[in-house]
């Protein structure tokens, strides 16, 4: 739940001119991993940042959690910052990154989760009331005696949640959490989070590139790119902003041969292509500063030698913020 | 398959076996590393018989002989190490760590020719450390020691000793060959597997003290192992045991190389089956 | 200014991850019978072959206990190489590392977990490797100061498992090199600490050799052992050897917390700590 900007709420997250390279290949000079990067993430928000692969999601998520240094800036999670006071800062947090399954395969998953509570220092029976909680929330009762290495990837992810509400964290990472994940596990995941963070005092700074994830979820998204954040602000009210324009969806048949030459019509803020291999038809999502410009665009497209099968105006989605700000679809 | 795409499969595998075992460091730290196991392998028996002379009241040309016995043996047990423990390892590192052989299987027929290619980057590596032990062993204890041992590398009969090692190597592969099938099948085995047959090599191929001493009935186990012979053989070709039973030596291991290698043949289509059906190819062994 | 119950429930919380990373590794390594069958087993055939060979070499019954010995605190060097000095590699490998990493306990309580589990585990070990050679080989042993094989034991033990910190923090980097370095440091201190030998400071054995081998805690501690369940020694003659393992224990344990500190903030600065595939 976002209050809007009026309201003074406390942060979770802040970082200011955040920076982090990395050394490249030889010769070709240092990475920009994150340029410049602020951000301010509030209490009881999920916060999804939004992103390509390589755009800088997990070099942030690193660097809050003290995994990472920066190379320049400042990072601060509840006012404590990630370089100075790291040991302060991981009895608050936790992360859960997506595909991966911390643990060790030859123990149960009553035993892993056992484990890592001791690494939070949870007393005895305190951890094991926790863990019959998260069991029953995360439906692994059936599981509980199975080694880790035993299970699937959907029950392994589940395990890895688990282990992420462990110590019940103010502020959890959730790095792509739903990678590899089918979409009912999916979604029992997102219900699950969306609940916990009801349980009030708690944050979630959730990357992904799933769009509708983000929309879903997220009370506020940050679009980042090459390291940037472009925007940041509610699904809604991002959307809002596209809507100050025009997005349109047009299809066509064959796709383009050079889409580089629609995009680079005046006035064109950006364009999308999906082809469905099946019916051999285009969907093109523009982003137009208005619909002066489509006299232009059709004549574009006619050039390119393709047939105009459909077209009109869209309800903006947060797929369009993201193709007014990078440029391109998030798939491409 | 076209045993030009064999080869060219193989010779891939080979390429990128190299790579894997060799990138990790520059190439002066990668002999060094080639040497040093080896070595103080060596060191360790050579040290034992130089404190058994100082001890016993044996003259010391039987220690010398002994020696020189010792380093031959302990410098070509490194092809067990490597070419053999370097084959039973190969499931555990491209199953577990790269996740690449079920990405092999499924490719026509890549399998066998990778796992060849592979093991013959172990069988070089075991080369380079025979041949750097035995000159190092010279320069010590010949060179710097004086200790006048009878081992006289330029004197060694290579038309006796490289089919010795050829078919010795075979045997060895055919027997890695086997244990990689088994660490297919086999749960948190991989280790095991390679460490208990170098081990029973170790201790019954004859490679610290001639099997004669070991009691009878553990003398027939080591009658059929390969590497007995293959020690035997090339022992002969430096001179250091009477040279008149080397064909009957190397016969002997041209019988127990074939046996290995139809028993690997078998063993690893047992195990094919057996992955195939509890769908293997991809499980990670837990750890 | 920190405050008294921070300190203690600080301690608490680090004495709980470290009981809970032992217990892992209890758990882990006692799972499979095969594993510990094979553990103790297998070194018995190394351990077999130098017997036999000192056997054919003329050396005395007495030899055979001292490689008996040799052989049952070489599980021990096996495992601060392979289950310490290159643990961070397989827990990255596994994706513990970064887990490790982001909760509020010290490194040092996971590596002390870690070998507070290996050496209880290889302990178990250990003792059936001797019970097995003692009665395969027939060889005799002597322990009249049982106390002081104790001590000896458990001072060895401690030095031995910091030297194995110390590896753990600076090999924390590590991709391959880990698994490749832990390979190339095996045979060299079998050979150094004299392990397989029947005994390191002989006068026979090149005093460089033994001053390279002294650098190794187990050569110290593995001398002193040797001494006591074989020749009957008692404390009053091990009493340097004690005084050496303490000062390597007081000079390691230190030195691995530093590295480990060290070696993290590296891993942050370079971000290397969650690099895998290397």
């Amino acid at each position: 739940m976002f209050l809007g900007p009026g309201l003074k709420r406390d942060l979770s997250i802040e970082t200011k001119g955040l920076r982090r390279l990395f050394k490249g290949i030889p010769g070709k000079g240092d990475v920009v991993a994150l340029d410049q990067v602020d951000l301010e993430v509030y209490d009881d928000e999920i916060f999804g940042l939004l992103g390509p692969n390589g755009a800088g999601k997990t070099t942030l998520i690193k660097i809050l959690s003290t995994l990472l240094l920066p190379t320049q800036g400042e990072a601060r999670i509840k006012g404590l910052d990630v370089v100075k006071q790291a040991p302060q800062i991981r009895r608050m947090i936790n992360l859960v990154s997506g595909g991966e399954t911390p643990g060790y395969g030859i123990l149960s998953v009553k035993e892993n989760l056992w484990f890592f509570s001791q690494l939070y220092g949870l007393p005895r029976d305190f951890a094991k009331d926790r863990i019959t909680k998260l069991v029953d929330q995360l439906e692994l009762q059936d599981y509980l005696n199975t080694r880790m290495a035993k299970l699937s990837t959907g029950y392994k992810q589940r395990l890895n949640l688990a282990r992420g509400f462990v110590n019940d964290p103010a502020l959890l990472f959730l790095d792509e959490p739903t990678l590899g994940l089918d979409v009912i596990s999916a979604r029992h995941l997102r219900t699950l989070v969306k609940g916990w963070i009801k349980t009030g005092g708690k944050t979630v700074l959730l990357t992904t590139h799933y769009m509708a994830e983000a929309d879903q979820m997220c009370d506020r998204v940050g679009i980042i790119n090459h390291g940037k954040i472009l925007a940041c602000d509610t699904p809604q009210r991002l959307k809002t902003k596209v809507a100050g324009g025009a997005t349109w969806k047009i299809e066509i048949t064959p796709n383009l041969s050079q889409p580089e030459s629609v995009k680079s019509v005046q006035g064109v803020l950006g364009l999308s292509q999906n082809d469905n291999i099946e019916t051999g038809i285009t969907t093109l999502k523009l982003v137009l500063e208005d619909e002066s410009v489509m006299s232009d665009l059709l004549s574009k497209i006619r050039d390119n030698g393709c047939k105009v099968l459909n077209m009109g105006k869209s309800e903006p989605t947060l797929e369009d913020v993201y193709i007014s700000l990078v440029g391109t679809g998030l798939e491409e | 398959m076209a045993v030009a795409d064999f080869v060219k499969s193989a010779r891939e595998s080979f390429r990128v076996g190299w790579k894997i075992e060799s990138n990790w460091t520059d190439p002066v730290l990668f002999a060094t590393y080639q040497i040093i196991r080896p070595l103080a392998s060596l060191l360790i028996v050579a040290f034992i018989v130089i404190i058994g002379a100082s001890v016993s009241a044996a003259g010391s040309l039987f220690y010398n002989q002994y020696l020189a016995w010792l380093i031959v043996g302990t410098a070509f047990y490194a092809y067990v190490l490597q070419a053999m423990l370097g084959m039973s390892l190969l499931v555990f590192i491209d199953r577990n760590r790269y996740e690449i052989l079920k990405n092999i299987y499924i490719s026509p027929g890549t399998l066998h020719p990778y796992i060849i290619g592979r093991g013959l980057v172990s069988v070089v590596n075991g080369t380079i450390s025979v041949v750097l032990t035995l000159l190092f062993s010279e320069a010590i204890f010949n060179g710097v020691l004086h200790m006048n041992i009878p081992l006289n590398l330029l004197g060694v009969n290579l038309f006796m000793l490289i089919p010795a090692v050829i078919l010795g190597i075979i045997g060895l592969l055919a027997i890695g060959y086997m244990l990689c099938a088994l660490s297919i099948v086999a749960n948190r085995m991989e280790f095991i597997l390679g460490d208990s047959v170098s081990g029973i090599f170790f201790l019954l191929g004859g490679v610290i003290f001639p099997i004669s001493l070991l009691p009878g009935p553990v003398q027939a186990i080591s009658n059929v192992l390969p590497v007995t012979y293959f020690l035997n053989t090339v022992r002969e070709s430096f001179g250091l045991l009477p040279v008149s039973n080397y064909t009957s030596d190397l016969a002997l291991l041209g019988v127990t190389t074939l046996v290995a290698l139809a028993l690997g043949i078998l063993v690893f289509r047992g195990a094919e089956q057996r992955a195939r059906k509890l769908g293997l190819f991809d499980r990670k062994s837990e750890y | 200014m920190i405050s008294g119950p921070t300190i203690r429930k600080d301690l608490s919380n680090n004495l709980r991850a470290a009981y809970a990373r032992m217990w892992v590794r209890l758990r882990g390594s006692n799972r499979d019978p095969i594993a510990l069958a094979s553990e103790i087993g297998l070194p018995i055939l190394t351990i077999g072959a130098y017997v036999i060979l000192y056997h054919a070499i003329g050396l005395p019954a007495s030899a055979g206990a001292a490689v008996i010995v040799g052989g049952a605190m070489i599980a021990f060097w096996t495992n601060v190489l392979w289950n310490m000095s290159s643990q961070w590699f397989w827990e990255r490998e596994q994706g513990n590392l970064e887990m490790y990493m982001v909760a509020p306990v010290s490194r040092m309580s996971i590596l002390l977990g870690m070998a507070l589990g290996g050496s209880l585990n290889t302990a178990i070990r250990a003792l059936g490797i001797v019970l097995l050679g003692i009665f395969v080989f027939q060889v005799p042993f002597q322990v009249r100061d049982p106390f002081s094989v104790g001590l000896v034991f458990f001072l060895t033990l401690a030095a031995l498992y910091s030297l194995g910190m110390l590896f753990a923090s600076l090999f924390m980097l590590y991709g391959r090199e880990a698994w490749n370095t832990a390979n190339l440091l095996q045979e060299p201190v079998y050979f150094l600490s004299g392990a397989y030998f029947p005994a390191i400071y002989a006068p026979i054995v090149p005093f460089g050799l033994q001053v390279a081998g002294s650098l190794i805690p187990m050569t110290i501690g593995l001398d002193a052992i040797r001494r006591l369940v074989i020749n009957g020694a008692s404390i009053t003659s091990i009493w340097p050897e004690v005084l050496a393992l303490i000062a390597c224990i007081l000079i390691l344990f230190p030195l691995a917390r530093h590295s480990l500190n060290y070696m993290e903030s590296l891993g942050k600065k370079e971000g290397r700590l969650t690099l895998r595939w290397q």
